[in-house]
């Protein structure tokens, strides 16, 4: 049983070898790693129910040691094997936020939540407008839950959405071309490069094949959305997809794990993982650490401590869980 | 001899008592796989590997998955055959009662879930009604599953999906699948290859 009005927080050390003091690197005993998250202030009055911490990379020898812990207290002691360096902090209804230490206890105070603007333009005719102003509202209403209740991700979004008619849709065409590039006129007339934008049209094409949705590869944080077709966990699912998040695959793909990823969705898959979470804060590649972001400068992973997770094996694997008190 | 009549019954009996184990593991075997087909079948992972459901439900569908459906339905078996069939019916009628009554209860649920969600971060509740978000849910489902059984069926056999595709978008009520049945016939005509 967990303490009802404990902060819900997800910490992943991410201590790095080159970025370690000398101190760091002669250690010769792996030392205890004792984390305090502190609540910080946040205008939610929302009670947060759970704790979590999680941990990492080793930072004397450099082996890989991501781990996860739950905490109902707000410290967490990660024993001999993750040893001191960065800390990455993940909270529900609180923002993500980073530190680093050369010494084995280190404080963490949660930010508030990150907000991430939607610049939402509907292509639809008049008369059927606010019906799906209404719909757009409950996808945005859904990401905002998975971003920042369902998962500790600590995001929230606000949007704007803005009416056009069906003929002005051709202006922004059916998705991205087959490179995943954005049409110019797509991102010369509505496109906003410090918001994610999101254009909801008629039909989704790629290759013929019509989508739920897809994200381009050029500006990243461009999103079409089919009207037709797309089911109300697709703006969510693309939105993690600018974030740096690839599909689940292999043991995330599975229907238990209900991953938010995973292209084959059934009801509610709205679940992302701690090597997930990690990502989208510690990727080169995740929109979140993109110069355009509004929210650049507060990004929770300073640019030297960022890296390809693709490549990187200072990147968690995306099936590490977060770990729950027994 | 009596030793050695008495070594014969003993390793007649250790078959005889092998021999019941191992039917007995089987049957136990048996017993279990079939169980746990049953409950595979029940939880939706055997779907989830059908290529035909991961077609007709994908948000971007992964290269190939299409390819990997039209190998399979455009061999000659009854099953195959069988796949064919459920594609045309998917076209002109759309999903199951079963899987729209599945949709249904599945989008309630996760409404449900949402507005919970939204109490716990203090956010203010969905602007759309419980039976309002389900419709929204099982609108796009059948959309999604109509056009995308339509696209099937004209890579495994053009001629006769030009028919039935132009007879459903004929028949069908919703201007949107309408009118994504009739692009994709004018797909078919575009691309000698496509859709």
């Amino acid at each position: 049983m967990r303490h009802p009005i404990a902060l819900v927080v997800a910490v992943a050390v991410v201590a790095r070898v080159t970025m370690l003091p000398n101190v760091a690197r002669a250690a010769t005993t792996l030392l205890q790693l004792e984390v305090t998250v502190g609540r910080g202030t946040s205008s939610s009055s929302a009670k947060v129910q759970e704790s979590f911490v999680v941990a990492r990379p080793n930072a004397v020898t450099g082996t890989t040691c991501w781990l996860s812990k739950e905490t109902a207290s707000g410290k967490a002691v990660f024993d001999g094997a993750c040893s001191y360096g960065e800390v990455l902090a993940f909270s529900k209804n609180r923002g993500a936020t980073w530190n680093s230490a050369a010494n084995p206890t280190l404080g963490v105070t949660l930010g508030t939540r990150r907000n991430v603007n939607l610049n939402i333009h509907l292509f639809v005719e008049k008369d059927s407008a606010a019906v799906w102003e209404k719909r757009i509202a409950a996808w945005v209403t859904k990401a905002r839950t998975i971003f920042g209740a369902t998962n500790p991700i600590g995001l929230t979004f606000s949007s704007s959405t803005t009416w056009h008619t069906e003929a002005a849709g051709d202006l922004v065409g059916e998705g991205c071309d087959a490179n995943r590039g954005a049409k110019a006129s797509s991102t010369s007339l509505y496109y906003v490069a410090n918001q994610i934008t999101v254009y909801v049209v008629s039909g989704v094409y790629e290759a013929q094949t019509p989508l739920q949705g897809v994200k381009c590869a050029t500006p990243s944080n461009l999103i079409y959305l089919s009207q037709a077709k797309a089911r109300s966990v697709a703006l969510a699912h693309e939105i993690g997809h600018v974030l740096g998040l690839h599909h689940a695959l292999g043991a995330l793909a599975a229907d238990e794990s209900k991953n938010l990823m995973v292209d084959v969705p059934r009801s509610a898959f709205n679940l992302l993982t701690a090597g997930q979470a990690v990502r989208t804060l510690l990727d080169t590649r995740s929109w979140l650490n993109a110069s355009t972001a509004s929210f650049s400068s507060a990004a929770a992973v300073p640019n030297a401590s960022r890296a390809n997770c693709d490549t990187s094996t200072l990147c968690p694997a995306d099936t590490l869980e977060w770990t729950k008190l027994p | 001899m009596t030793t050695l009549r008495q070594v014969s019954i003993a390793g007649f009996r250790r078959a005889c008592a092998i021999l019941c184990l191992c039917v007995a593991l089987a049957t136990v075997m048996m017993s279990c796989a079939k169980h746990q087909t049953v409950l595979r079948a029940e939880h939706g992972d055997v779907a989830r590997q059908d290529p035909l459901t991961a077609w007709l439900t994908c948000i971007e569908c992964t290269e190939g998955q299409l390819d990997s459906l039209v190998a399979r339905a455009s061999t000659t078996t009854a099953s195959n055959g069988a796949m064919r069939d459920t594609l045309e019916r998917a076209v002109v009628v759309g999903p199951t009662n079963t899987e729209l009554a599945a949709t249904r209860t599945a989008s309630e649920q996760d409404y449900v879930s949402i507005q919970l969600s939204l109490s716990e971060l203090g956010d203010s509740a969905m602007a759309q009604s419980r039976e309002e978000y389900a419709d929204s849910e099982v609108g796009a489902f059948i959309r999604l599953y109509r056009i995308r059984a339509a696209v099937a069926l004209v890579r495994i056999d053009r001629a006769r999906a030009r028919a039935i595709i132009a007879s459903a978008a004929r028949a069908a009520r919703d201007l949107s699948v309408r009118d994504a049945l009739i692009r994709t016939l004018r797909d078919t005509l575009r691309a000698p290859n496509g859709p």
